[in-house]
């Protein structure tokens, strides 16, 4: 392996051919060849549908060559919608999270609104998942649940919660809570958790 | 005549997220942050492994230490072409001064 850059020339002709040797190497193209990253990880925030996830996730979360991805599906975090009410109804934030969602694991969410989920933090009684659920909630809700625009459905949403995380995403697929949760950490980035 | 100028200063930012490996007909180096990898030609990766070794180079200072003991204009011209190709890359970056 070349190692000429502690090479001192000891000699005249020494210098001349490493001369050489350097002026050839900087006369050539100094690029033989780039692979550019295929990955669809470009950080946060990366929109992609359940069905992609798994495609991807089995593929060591690499696009093969030639596949487009679509990555551009609305997904409002629920960092956001804390603080956003754009597309919604005046007051819709402060609806109770139970007449959207039925299930109230621990009696948890007995009084709560979906403002009140928003702002919790930890994850007893998968507060976690409720947090990312409203966030895709509210999102399909700003734009009218429109299903070729936004990342989750409303039905979607509730199926989720419906099963506290557990639920079939596509045709022939089942999710466990935690592959849910590993799909919303990839969608929102696992610092909001 | 040189266009090179003096006060340039050329360094790799983040040293730690490139790894670089060499062998005689060729260099490889892999990006960790894009995932990107490029083979460059043997001279290229010896001078992108010397930057990256050491904190800032003018390109005089870099030609000396690719073993040019007096580098002619036109050497530094290469080499500075060079640094600009790794500069369009996201590999190296340049200061004035």
């Amino acid at each position: 392996m070349m190692n000429s850059s502690q090479a001192t020339p000891s000699s005249p002709s020494s210098g001349v051919s490493r001369r050489r040797l350097v002026r050839a190497g900087l006369s050539a193209a100094p690029v033989l060849a780039a692979l550019k990253s295929n990955s669809v990880l470009a950080g946060d925030h990366t929109c992609i549908r359940p069905s992609s996830f798994s495609s991807l996730a089995a593929a060591h979360m690499k696009v093969s060559q030639g596949r487009t991805l679509k990555t551009d599906y609305e997904c409002k975090s629920h960092g956001y919608w804390k603080n956003h009410n754009q597309g919604l109804a005046t007051g819709f934030k402060k609806t109770k999270f139970l007449d959207h969602f039925p299930e109230n694991p621990g009696a948890a969410y007995t009084n709560k609104t979906l403002q009140d989920v928003l702002e919790q933090g930890g994850n007893r009684h998968n507060a976690a998942l409720a947090r990312h659920v409203v966030a895709a909630f509210l999102t399909a809700t700003a734009f009218n649940n429109d299903s070729t625009r936004v990342l989750l459905t409303k039905s979607q949403c509730k199926a989720i919660w419906r099963g506290q995380g557990a639920w079939s995403p596509f045709a022939g697929a089942n999710w466990t809570r935690e592959q849910t949760l590993a799909y919303f950490d990839m969608i929102y980035g696992p610092a909001f958790l | 005549m040189t266009t090179v100028s003096a006060r340039e200063h050329w360094r790799c930012p983040r040293p730690e997220i490139f790894s670089i490996h060499t062998w005689p007909d060729g260099a490889v180096v892999y990006d960790d942050a894009t995932g990107s990898l490029h083979a460059l030609n043997p001279l290229a990766g010896e001078a992108l492994g010397i930057l990256q070794s050491q904190p800032t180079h003018s390109v005089d200072d870099l030609a000396h230490a690719l073993g040019l003991v007096e580098p002619d204009p036109e050497d530094l011209e290469a080499l500075h072409s060079l640094l600009q190709q790794f500069e369009s890359m996201g590999l190296v970056e340049c200061a004035q001064g």
